[in-house]
């Protein structure tokens, strides 16, 4: 018969690991939800989405979005002003879309990737990036608009001044021509994606 | 002193410790595992996401294109003197009658960069220029901002949005508390 009631070490052991299995469970029960304070509340990817909508309607109104698709280097085929890799890294492009995507998203702690993607000869869609700051995270955000490309539309130089090399004459634009029987020369959709740093 | 567990006093101490160390852990921890869950500010937050969506899409807007201001329409709901003719809102009627808000505070302003520092300033109206300037600008007649001041002390939610007014990107906050 044991007189000294003191427990064994092992028991000790098992004790804890009992407690700490409880935890687990209850760990394990537990769910987060939209509304719960984290990086993929709804609150906040309602409003980073209105946010990215609302700047890409602006820039719409504003022609800034049709004259940012145009901001094309013919030269040297590749937006104005990029080195290396054809897309801007540090921010939006140096025009007035880019402005607008800056003033909306500088300092707020989100960071932004553009992407245009049109038809290209073979009647597939490309898409390529004007602007590309990192691989979005899971809660990533996107908003997206068309921009219809007439034949007679003309590119943009890189102090936003209209040249008159119209996009039927540019010959190393990056899309192509997709209709020669009418006015359009192609329709492209820009998609502005956000996420929270 | 005689023995006849195979057991030392060393054994019983690192048993117990062990046992005690986890105790005092999960206690400890349970509560901060509940947090997420306890009553916060969730209808603020929802009121100044409803009441933003709800002005850039419905209230404020021209011809239902959302995130296009109507310029006339957000003049007057700013402010009171101006008519609101043909405007999906009756400026006559206190802000939250307008927007449907019963108890809660609420402060609507409209933000923009004038002076291009990266930070966004009130804007204000120029009446006899017709356009929007700064509120630091002397041509500055009145404020576009709706409603009482947010206190200093206690959680403010707020609500943005980007939208178009006279050729500019502007942000549209929503303060509630």
């Amino acid at each position: 018969m044991v007189s000294r009631g003191q427990a064994h070490t092992l028991e000790g052991v098992v004790a804890s690991l009992v407690l700490l299995s409880g935890l687990v469970f209850a760990l394990q029960v537990t769910a987060v939800t939209p509304l719960s304070a984290s990086t993929s509340n709804q609150f906040i990817e309602n409003q980073q989405q209105a946010t990215a909508e609302g700047v890409l309607a602006t820039a719409e109104e504003t022609g800034a979005l049709e004259r940012a698709v145009l901001f094309w280097d013919n030269s040297s085929d590749r937006f104005h002003n990029t080195t290396g890799r054809n897309f801007y890294t540090n921010g939006g492009p140096p025009n007035e879309f880019g402005r607008m995507l800056n003033r909306t998203y500088d300092g707020t702690g989100v960071t932004f990737n553009v992407y245009v993607t049109y038809v290209d000869g073979s009647d597939d869609l490309t898409r390529i990036r004007m602007v590309y700051r990192g691989e979005p995270s899971d809660n990533a955000v996107t908003a997206s608009r068309l921009v219809t490309i007439g034949d007679d539309d003309v590119l943009y130089d890189y102090d936003e001044t209209a040249t008159n090399v119209t996009v039927s004459e540019a010959g190393d634009l990056y899309m192509p021509d997709t209709d020669d029987t009418s006015g359009v020369y192609n329709v492209v959709k820009v998609e502005v994606v956000a996420w929270r740093m | 002193m005689t023995r006849d567990r195979g057991q030392t006093t060393l054994d019983f101490a690192v048993g117990i410790s062990v046992f005690l160390l986890t105790t005092v852990a999960v206690v400890a921890f349970v509560p901060g595992m509940l947090e997420p869950f306890q009553t916060g500010p969730q209808e603020s937050t929802v009121i100044a996401d409803r009441v933003a969506t709800q002005l850039v899409e419905e209230t404020l807007v021209e011809d239902g294109k959302h995130y296009i201001l109507n310029g006339t329409c957000t003049l007057a709901f700013f402010n009171a003197s101006k008519s609101d003719a043909g405007c999906a809102f009756d400026n006559a009627r206190g802000l939250e009658e307008r927007l449907g808000v019963s108890n809660s505070n609420l402060n609507l302003s409209i933000h923009y960069d004038f002076d291009s520092d990266k930070v966004a300033e009130p804007a204000c109206w120029n009446e006899t220029d017709g356009r929007l300037v700064g509120c630091g600008d002397p041509d500055a007649d009145w404020q576009l901002s709706e409603n009482r001041v947010p206190p200093d002390t206690g959680s403010v939610i707020v609500g943005r949005r980007v939208a178009h007014l006279e050729g500019r990107a502007v942000e549209v906050f929503v303060r509630v508390w």
